[in-house]
């Protein structure tokens, strides 16, 4: 995976297949063709500290991801920090909040902006940021679909670390919801064991799902009965 | 009655703090289903939320076979809490054995579990159903009339704790109000499984001693899971101070 900048993608992906890598840019795509908006980012964080790769889906995404970056200051950078989708409809309206933010997105003709952390649990992987050129409220139903879009994504974005092959958006979307309690167990058991983030345990445990070829609710399930041990790499 | 009175002084307690701004809508659901399981005497209760695409969603439940048996209603999409979410109507006393033709899946499997019996009550916002609560009976006493009544109110009182955390967290929808609740539900699972890592306990315990310390040092369970997750509250810190009684503040002197 790249570090550092933020890649803005290029053209969309033409007829991937189950079979094609899944990378960041192709899932910052198959984001945008379900959410209401014309631009999005993706930024990992670690920490806390925006050191992970990161996609966008247009340079315009790429610019207001950056900026924000750079500035410390925005919507997204409040979703992440707080756990809670942050939606702003008009930007120019909050100079007060964000006053170096809201001039970056009138440069970048950027009016609504809406940011969803990619929290799994104490997880916290990063955020996915909508934006639009247009003042929109966004309404319930255009809400609930992008929080189930942003769920889906952290779980994508882990399986994407784990090296699966088959983690696509719509797959993930669809399993993120069913995801059993003894995984989310599992995840903290094996964070113990290793003596390391719950973002790490996260990928292992999902690592050794692919590996063994075993669901991971079964892999689960003997973590937490302790008859699995996952070793150090 | 004396069961009922303590159960109505808990359930007041409960809803009092559902006034403070630290609300978290999970605590009180798994308090109010533990609250009904202890005054129907026996059966399992549970709570599922619809998101604002329409899926049932698991929230809270007073044991853990509670908690997979509602999964598996998610998960073959059939069962009580399914039918009552989409009729809004409330299913009563339904035997299992005679199910099998309603719920193919859910009834053979929901059985092998213990269950026999089971009923489910529509949690309602105005015209919309957001929910419903289940009961789930182990052995094949029906709910009384009595029974039916208290837990509709039980239903009703969820429903009002849920209104109440939205009022307080102006401008976010119902829809995020659930993703944050969800969230914190898997912070509580993967602490749980930490914690029984750790101390060498079963999740089971390890749910009880985090429960009992954020109670004896007023903070919220999910905080708490936070803070042993990210390794700033030792687990074992946990045993040393699980056992303060729950604060009381509001009482009158």
């Amino acid at each position: 995976m790249v570090g550092g900048g933020i890649d803005p993608g290029g053209a969309p992906p033409v007829g991937r297949g189950p079979d094609d890598d899944i990378s960041m840019a192709s899932l910052a795509h198959d984001c945008l063709a379900l959410v209401p908006a014309e631009h999005l980012s993706i930024t990992l964080m670690s920490s806390g500290r925006s050191e992970g790769a990161s996609a966008a889906s247009s340079d315009v995404g790429a610019t207001m991801a950056e900026g924000e970056l750079t500035l410390g200051e925005g919507p997204g950078h409040d979703a992440y920090a707080s756990g809670i989708a942050v939606v702003v409809a008009d930007v120019a309206l909050e100079e007060e909040r964000w006053p170096q933010y809201a001039r970056t997105a009138e440069v970048a003709g950027v009016r609504a902006v809406y940011a969803f952390p990619l929290h799994i649990g104490a997880a916290r992987l990063g955020v996915l940021t909508l934006y639009r050129g247009d003042a929109h409220e966004l309404p319930g139903p255009e809400l609930a679909l992008a929080l189930a879009v942003a769920e889906g994504l952290a779980q994508a974005l882990v399986d994407l670390q784990s090296g699966s092959r088959n983690g696509s958006l719509v797959g993930a979307i669809e399993d993120g919801a069913e995801l059993r309690s003894v995984v989310h167990q599992a995840t903290g058991v094996l964070a113990a064991q290793l003596g390391c983030s719950v973002e790490e345990a996260l990928v292992r445990l999902r690592s050794a799902a692919y590996a063994a070829d075993r669901t991971l609710s079964e892999i689960a399930v003997e973590v937490v009965a302790g008859g699995l041990r996952i070793g150090e790499a | 009655m004396d069961g009922l009175e303590r159960w109505l002084a808990d359930v007041f307690v409960e809803l009092a703090d559902t006034l403070t701004a630290d609300f978290d809508l999970i605590e009180f659901l798994s308090t109010l289903s533990q609250c009904g399981a202890e005054l129907l005497d026996g059966p399992h209760v549970g709570v599922m939320l619809s998101d604002a695409r329409g899926r049932l969603r698991h929230i809270a439940s007073s044991t853990e076979d509670m908690h997979l048996i509602e999964l598996l209603e998610i998960q073959h999409d059939e069962g009580p809490c399914v039918d009552c979410f989409r009729s809004g109507a409330a299913l009563l006393n339904q035997r299992l054995d005679t199910a099998m033709d309603r719920w193919p899946r859910f009834a053979p499997e929901a059985r092998t579990a213990g269950f026999r019996v089971v009923s489910a009550l529509p949690m309602r916002l105005r015209d919309d159903v957001i929910g419903a609560m289940n009961i789930f009976h182990v052995d094949s006493d029906p709910l009384e009339p009595l029974d039916v009544r208290l837990t509709q109110a039980l239903a009703d009182i969820a429903t009002v704790g849920i209104l109440q955390q939205r009022a307080i967290s102006d401008r976010t929808e119902l829809a995020t109000q659930l993703q944050i609740a969800l969230n914190h539900r898997i912070v509580i699972e993967q602490a749980k499984g930490m914690v029984s890592a750790l101390l060498g306990t079963s999740v089971d315990d390890a749910f009880v001693l985090l429960r009992s310390y954020a109670r004896s040092h007023n903070q919220q369970l999910v905080d708490v899971c936070e803070l042993v997750l990210s390794r700033t509250l030792e687990a074992r810190e946990l045993r040393n101070a699980g056992r303060g009684p729950r604060p009381r503040a509001r009482r009158a002197p």
